[in-house]
């Protein structure tokens, strides 16, 4: 048996099967996350919101979908060396590892999608074709009250609080950095030069009060 | 007996964090006080070329044949940046205490009882600032945190966050 015209034909043959495993590792994961979903909208609210009604489900079902991705990963990242045992088992030829049952199966596969496509492209741009030519898109827009659409979104969005928010927020942030520092600044070239000057008493910054009035 | 408006800081504004409450009627230091400077001047380039941009402008819109835009202008840009600054400290110095690059980084001017300027003396400072910037620098020698003009004026320039004008003085 020559080992390299075998080896050659492994590196092409690894990829394909490799691919499947993580869609096989992923679609469970992708399946638990769902069936987890409706419990789990149950259980977050108990362990650490205060109120079930500020629980956004959306941010709820990307944390789980996160979750799952994140555990996905990690069974993938464990099981890898036992699926590359499994289907590259030592010792055995390679023309009888799983592996090449696998790549032979996935080469079948993309020549049958390579032969399909054309016909579904096909097949598809005709019904959406047909789907578009029977649809009264200037019926359907006329019974579309848009005006009042467009008034409820632009309502709806109220740009100057938003303006305010993301603006103000930012300036009062940078501007209280940038009064820190330059405080911070003050006090260390304040020390420098009293140092340097040999200056044993502390500076006398306070203001002289205000003469006439007391001050709360 | 009669005590600093900011011997407590501002103790119940929200607008000034814990940490720089103790600063607040203290003279500010040299690096303050410098960028507030820097910040200034940026103001009155700002203004100068906002100036010379309606200036030209203008000669464009009633000469347009034999407009050209105008060179050598050599000494006139100090001059007329003196002329801006002047009163652009003098006038946010009375009103306020605080022109554009104190109010960034929350300083005040105050005069030597810790009150607001009178127009003569935020004019005559500001007349001393344009003519000796550099007096600025005495501020990091000075024993209690006062440049020349200040000296000469008996004036003073304090951390003070407080956002509204008369929060502190009054």
């Amino acid at each position: 048996m020559d080992p390299s015209p075998p080896a050659a034909a492994d590196m092409p043959a690894v990829d394909p099967p490799a691919a499947p495993d993580v869609r096989a590792t992923d679609a469970p994961a992708a399946a638990d996350m769902a069936a987890v979903d409706a419990p789990a909208t149950d259980d977050v609210p108990a362990a650490d919101a205060p109120a079930a009604g500020d629980l956004p489900a959306v941010d709820l079902i990307i944390g789980l979908a996160a979750y799952g991705l994140r555990g996905a990963g990690a069974l993938l990242y464990v099981t890898r060396p036992l699926a590359v045992l499994v289907l590259r088992p030592p010792l055995v030829p390679a023309s009888l590892q799983p592996q090449a049952w696998l790549s032979a199966i996935a080469r079948q596969g993309r020549t049958m999608r390579v032969r399909a496509t054309p016909q579904l492209e096909a097949l598809v741009t005709q019904v959406v074709e047909e789907v578009v030519a029977r649809v009264d898109f200037e019926a359907v827009i006329h019974r579309m009250d848009l005006a009042s659409i467009a008034h409820q979104v632009v309502d709806d969005i109220d740009l100057p609080d938003l303006i305010r928010d993301s603006t103000g927020s930012l300036a009062s942030e940078g501007v209280v950095g940038l009064r820190m520092q330059g405080i911070e600044a003050d006090e260390r070239v304040s020390k420098i030069v009293d140092k340097v000057l040999l200056r044993r008493n502390s500076r006398k910054t306070q203001v002289r009060p205000h003469a006439d009035e007391p001050v709360p | 007996m009669p005590t600093s408006p900011y011997r407590d800081g501002v103790p119940n504004s929200p607008a000034v964090p814990s940490a720089a409450r103790s600063y607040q009627g203290r003279r500010a230091g040299v690096v303050s006080r410098v960028i507030a400077m820097l910040v200034d001047l940026l103001v009155v380039v700002g203004i100068l070329v906002a100036v010379y941009a309606i200036w030209t402008g203008l000669a464009f819109l009633l000469h347009p044949r034999s407009f050209h835009f105008p060179d050598g202008l050599g000494w006139s840009i100090p001059a007329v940046g003196f002329v801006v600054a002047v009163p652009y400290l003098a006038l946010t110095w009375h009103a306020t205490g605080r022109s554009y690059g104190a109010a960034l980084l929350g300083l005040r001017v105050v005069g030597r009882d810790g009150r607001r300027l009178r127009f003569v003396i935020a004019l005559l400072r500001a007349v001393i600032c344009a003519l000796f910037p550099i007096g600025l620098l005495w501020v990091a020698v000075s024993p209690a945190n006062r440049s020349v003009q200040d000296i000469l004026l008996r004036t003073s320039v304090v951390y003070d966050w407080t956002p509204s004008a008369d929060a502190a003085l009054r």
